[in-house]
């Protein structure tokens, strides 16, 4: 088979316009960042100076760490939670037939169509009305309901091509059901469960717009604490969190993929 | 099943079954595997999101009493207020038009790079993709507030122009309905790149080579096959971002004016600002009612469009 290439004039235009959509896509944050370390009080582009001041006053707030530990917690619980219902419920559409298996299917995707302010809404309406309190059983929850679709779809791919020979070779073994989620399913799933897990810590980790109506002052998250610094507009600090919450959130999922890479290699050559 | 006669029974000691054994055995006679698999996100479901949801429906009858407080006399005036209320019509209109315009741009500029990296074969192919999913890592709303820092009186634009000479005045380019469909394309930019590029990434490149070897233009050749043969996921594309660009609140109202709200923004005030729920209620429930329509004819159109290329 011949290898298809445009001519040197398309290629070019359409890699020159890819470049463009990439500098559309990357140069907002990067000035973010840039402007994070200008020491003024009232900035002004172009920045001048270089300094740590403001990450000084950052890392100084108490609030910071109440709000980091808040959304890690959060982040932690939810996505096991989400994790372990939609993995439940992707094994049983993706290994077994059972009447209103379409209607399931769609019925997990609902929470990812429907916008997350209504979500946030109705869930608050609900808990009010049974005298339920706001607090971090209620934002667990919610996450977990915003992550379950995630957890769903990650599991789910990785059971439909992953394919059935091993679950059957250990069944036909002698092993029985259980044994066999537990010694062939789920070590099959390993790379699908962290997977999944990351997808929905980094989901809870952002998500701002149904967490507002179930938060108080104990339980507020990173996003919240950030939405309140910059609704009145530019501020210093609030570069240094935009800096430092991009920095933390890109650098996680790429660090906890290559300790699992690293984890799954040493075990598979012992 | 009767084993009893079995003659095996008297000379064999009976085998030992563990708990694990008669369980899954139990579960598997009576079909329950499936059932106690999907038990949890049913629960789940049900009181995460239908009750909460049937609740919101209720308090929608409701009527807002002194002080936020809720008179519980059943009535439609919440949606009739609504409808009856150019103000209120023109929130659900603007963001429809927000939704359609966003979902326009997006889809055109995503799929400029969906096909310059569906067709490369650079090898750092991979290394462009990963940089596609790096906004999925990026908090949403830092990368909102990014365009505050950009486009802001003492921002990067005015800035680099006023720098360049070409103005003495600060531009105000924040807080418009332009601004607010700039950073909802900048924001949904990623998740339209990923479905375009997988059914690009699809196209067998005999058929590109065929095309152009009987004489082609590079023109036709996105025109008549990898437009069609992409159309699939192009139009999955615009049905997410149209969605999700419509049920927005952070772009809005970080970059927005007040006088182009969009229907969340309504919602969360109501909630948030001045504690009339039952009317929130209503917007949310018409906001349900209209997102349901427009998913229904998005999907209809979808079939349609398969139908006829098929």
């Amino acid at each position: 088979m011949r290898v298809f290439q445009f001519n040197p004039g398309t290629r070019a235009v359409l890699y020159g316009l890819t470049a463009l959509i990439y500098l559309f896509m990357f140069a907002p944050i990067l000035f973010v960042i840039y402007a994070s370390f200008d020491p003024n009080e009232i900035m002004s582009f172009p920045y001048k100076g270089f300094s740590l001041r403001w990450y000084r006053e950052f890392f100084s707030s108490s609030m910071l760490y109440l709000a980091a530990s808040n959304s890690v917690i959060v982040a932690l619980l939810s996505s096991l939670l989400a994790t372990g219902i939609g993995g439940l419920a992707a094994f049983a559409t993706a290994r077994l037939a059972f009447r209103g298996k379409a209607l399931l299917q769609s019925a997990v995707g609902v929470p990812m169509v429907i916008s997350k302010v209504i979500l946030g809404v109705a869930l608050l309406v609900l808990i009010v009305d049974l005298h339920i309190p706001r607090g971090f059983t209620t934002l667990v929850a919610l996450h977990a309901l915003l992550c379950m679709p995630f957890g769903y779809l990650v599991v789910w791919a990785r059971l439909v091509t992953a394919g059935r020979d091993y679950e059957e070779a250990a069944l036909t073994l002698g092993a029985n059901d259980l044994e066999t989620a537990w010694k062939v399913t789920i070590p099959l799933l390993g790379a699908a469960l962290t997977g999944s897990v990351l997808l929905c810590v980094t989901v809870s980790f952002d998500e701002f717009s149904a967490t507002q109506f179930l938060v108080v002052p104990q339980t507020q998250t990173m996003p919240i604490q950030i939405y309140s610094m910059i609704q009145t507009g530019v501020t210093p600090v609030a570069n240094v969190f935009a800096t430092v919450l991009t920095v933390v959130t890109i650098t996680i999922p790429l660090i906890a993929q290559l300790a699992f890479g690293a984890f799954q290699r040493a075990y598979l050559r012992r | 099943m009767t084993t009893a006669a079995s003659p095996l029974r008297t000379t064999l000691p009976p085998r030992r079954v563990g708990l694990a054994t008669r369980f899954t055995a139990w579960t598997r006679a009576h079909h329950l595997g499936a059932a106690l698999l999907i038990a949890p996100v049913l629960l789940f479901l049900l009181f995460m999101l239908a009750l909460p949801l049937a609740s919101v429906v209720e308090m929608s009858y409701f009527r807002r009493g002194p002080a936020g407080s809720i008179v519980r006399d059943v009535s439609l005036v919440n949606y009739t207020t609504f409808l009856e209320e150019p103000v209120y019509l023109k929130v659900l209109v603007n963001s429809a038009v927000v939704g359609a315009l966003v979902c326009m741009f997006t889809v055109a500029l995503a799929f400029v790079p969906a096909a310059a990296l569906g067709l490369t074969r650079s090898r750092f192919k991979n290394v462009l993709f990963l940089l596609i999913l790096v906004p999925f890592w990026t908090s949403f709303i830092v990368r909102t507030y990014a365009w505050i820092v950009m486009l802001g009186t003492n921002g990067v634009v005015n800035g680099a122009l006023r720098g360049a000479g070409v103005i003495d005045a600060p531009l105000s380019l924040l807080y418009s309905r332009e601004t607010v469909v700039l950073g909802l394309v900048h924001a949904m930019l990623p998740f339209a790149i990923v479905p375009i590029y997988a059914s690009i990434e699809r196209i067998d490149e005999s058929v590109l080579e065929a095309a152009a070897t009987l004489g082609a233009r590079p023109w036709s050749i996105f025109a008549e096959i990898i437009i069609p043969i992409s159309l699939p996921g192009v139009i999955a594309a615009a049905i997410l971002v149209f969605i999700e660009a419509m049920g927005a609140f952070i772009t809005p109202q970080l970059l927005g004016s007040a006088n182009d709200m969009m229907i969340a923004q309504l919602v969360q005030e109501r909630f948030l600002a001045s504690f009339d729920w039952p009317f929130g209620s209503a917007v949310a429930v018409i906001y349900l009612l209209f997102t349901g329509v427009a998913f229904a004819v998005l999907l209809a159109g979808r079939h349609v469009i398969a139908r006829h290329t098929r």
